[in-house]
């Protein structure tokens, strides 16, 4: 017990201080009063320069720092979700092809200028998000599709399908990356690697009306994820609906990944190590899992995030790249200390 | 009570189970046994709703109903011979996880009160705060006994079944034992209890009535006092030689025609 508060109350710090940090970081500076005066008082008895950073803050870091929440989030609690399911720790969202057509589509839209056919309408600004939307979800279709046997998903077969999806989607986006010129490589670069830049209220307002709830939902699994612990037969025995509940997990863990990836592009990792940090700092059941998992994983993503964009001002760097160098070192630091849980 | 009608089951072109019209009688403690891949294990999770048959149906009751998975969960608990031990769980969730058909989102005191009796009951209360994957294999199978205890004992309904696949194998005589008292336990609330058992002495001692299947097919269905040493031949192939009362031992030739050679050359030594 008194682990366990010793545990929240240093993550509950350490995040406190990562949303302040992050809401103040950044090329502009701002004062407390000047943003609420740009709020709630009269704008106009602002200066120029700090006008101009209340209007950066509100518009751009703000939504982007929910958006990595989210995200964050959303990513660590698919790869608890399917790890679980799967038996299987080394499963992240990744792995039944989602981000591999997500980044085929992606690379193909980029390349060809598909986004720009609607340019045009209001639809101009969601065209890329939108189409490799169609991206992730094909995958998630196919590989649902491919592994049914009258109704039960082959847990084996979409693994395999999903590799198949991988080696599909890297090809194609290995052609469209050398058919690329400069401008569309630097672009797909950054896809490929993940970036907030893009977010914006509205688009936090799109995955929030979908990952949200559905984040939410997947809090209430976690008495069928305990159960799966047995095996598919024996979660039958304590009352679980196999079928449908495998069903509903995978389906719900692509669609906020998937919803995930066309805003921000592949953002490596997260999915698969934020579980195993948590399940290494406490052994739980998975309600346990799943929640700090999404915490862990909003906060780890707006850490990494706020390292991307202040690390080498005035640029920024893809955001997988830091996942990746902060996840990695974290991970197999954690892995060395307890060898016994990877044996077998 | 139990019954069976017309059940098979067949996997790809290969047929395991042919039709089968069965009663399992409740009170009564049904031992399945045959060779290897007779359909031993297949029979029991199609009685227990754990696997669906390919033709026929599964009823269960005096008023002979097919029940539902969620409701069948409060009165039926299924406690197989391997479980992985490459769970990040400890023992009293593991345990816990018994409980599972009784509560929504969150155990109550009394799903706890029970894990804790099933935790002492079979002497696990030291390991409640241990992970699972430091156990052995027989303590392992002894938290899944508890864990299968947990669901069949708590629900005081008058309708129970109970499955076993082989539960004794990883178990020393004492649990063993302890297993056993808990089946006849059971059987005096008149729970239905089937299990399949390889060792044929066991059975003999613990059934109410024996199932010898042979090639998918139910080739005798015996009391345990009507088994003889033809019938266990006929099923296992093999010679038997009955040595006392309710006790089989299997006649191994080869060994006996090496101990005859050997009390041969001894002769011819002299």
């Amino acid at each position: 017990m008194k682990k366990k508060t010793l545990w929240f109350g240093i993550l509950g710090v350490v995040s406190l201080l990562i949303v302040i940090y992050a809401l103040q970081a950044g090329m502009a500076s701002l004062s407390l009063s000047d943003l609420f005066s740009f709020w709630f008082g009269d704008a106009s008895s602002l200066n120029e320069t700090s006008l101009l950073s209340a209007k950066i803050f509100t518009n751009l870091r703000a939504p982007r720092i929910v958006m990595a929440l989210i995200i964050g989030a959303s990513l660590a609690i698919s790869g608890a979700v399917l790890q679980g399911l799967f038996r299987n720790p080394l499963v992240d969202p990744g792995l039944i092809g989602i981000s591999s057509m997500a980044s085929m589509f992606a690379a193909f839209s980029i390349v060809f200028g598909v986004h720009e056919l609607f340019s045009a309408s209001w639809m101009g600004l969601f065209a890329q998000n939108l189409v490799t939307f169609i991206g992730a979800s094909l995958a998630v279709v196919l590989a649902v599709l491919l592994s049914n046997r009258n109704g039960n998903l082959s847990i084996m077969t979409l693994l395999l399908v999903g590799i198949a999806l991988n080696a599909l989607g890297g090809a194609v986006t290995g052609l469209m990356t050398y058919l690329s010129d400069d401008d569309q490589l630097r672009n797909l670069i950054f896809w490929l690697m993940g970036s907030l830049g893009s977010a914006s209220w509205i688009k936090v307002a799109v995955i929030g009306a979908i990952n949200i709830p559905i984040v939410l939902y997947l809090f209430t699994k976690g008495k069928i994820l305990d159960s799966f612990g047995l095996g598919e037969e024996d979660a039958h025995y304590i009352g679980t609906h196999v079928k449908r509940e495998k069903m509903i997990l995978i389906v719900a863990a692509s669609l906020i990944v998937s919803t995930a990836v066309s805003i921000s592009g592949i953002i490596g990792f997260v999915g698969l190590v934020v579980p195993h940090i948590v399940r290494l700092l406490m052994r739980k059941n998975a309600t346990f899992l799943l929640l700090n998992s999404a915490w862990l994983g909003a906060v780890l993503l707006l850490f990494s995030d706020t390292l991307a964009r202040t690390i080498v001002l005035p640029k920024e760097l893809p955001i997988g790249i830091i996942t990746s160098m902060i996840g990695t070192p974290i991970f197999l630091m954690m892995v060395l200390r307890n060898k016994n849980i990877v044996k077998s | 009570m139990i019954a069976l009608h017309q059940i098979s089951k067949t996997y790809g072109s290969k047929c395991v189970l042919n039709p089968i019209d069965l009663q399992l009688n409740s009170g009564e403690h049904t031992v399945i046994m045959g060779a290897n891949g007779a359909g031993k294990s297949t029979l029991l999770r199609i009685a227990a709703q754990g696997i669906e048959p390919s033709s026929g149906k599964v009823t269960y009751g005096i008023t002979q109903q097919e029940r539902h998975a969620t409701e069948l969960s409060k009165m039926r608990a299924f406690l197989s011979q391997h479980y992985s031990r490459d769970l990040n769980f400890s023992v009293f969730d593991l345990v816990l996880l018994g409980r599972q058909p009784f509560y929504h989102y969150k155990p109550s005191q009394l799903d706890n009160e029970i894990v804790i009796q099933a935790l002492e009951r079979f002497q696990l209360m030291n390991y409640a705060h241990a992970s699972v994957n430091q156990l052995s294999g027989g303590e392992l199978q002894r938290v899944h006994l508890a864990r299968v205890y947990a669901q069949i004992i708590g629900n005081e309904t008058t309708e129970k079944y109970f499955f076993m696949d082989e539960p004794a194998n990883n178990l020393d005589i004492k649990f063993q034992m302890e297993l056993f008292d808990l089946v006849d336990e059971l059987l005096s609330k008149n729970t239905t209890v089937v299990s399949v058992l390889h060792d044929i002495n066991m059975a003999l001692g613990l059934a109410d009535r024996l199932l010898f299947l042979k090639n998918g097919s139910i080739a005798h269905d015996v009391l345990p006092q009507d088994c003889t040493s033809s019938v266990l031949e006929d099923v296992y192939q093999i010679p038997f030689e009955q040595i006392g009362d309710l006790h089989f031992r299997p006649l191994r030739s080869v060994r006996n025609e090496r101990h005859n050679q050997l009390n041969n050359k001894e002769i011819f030594s002299i």
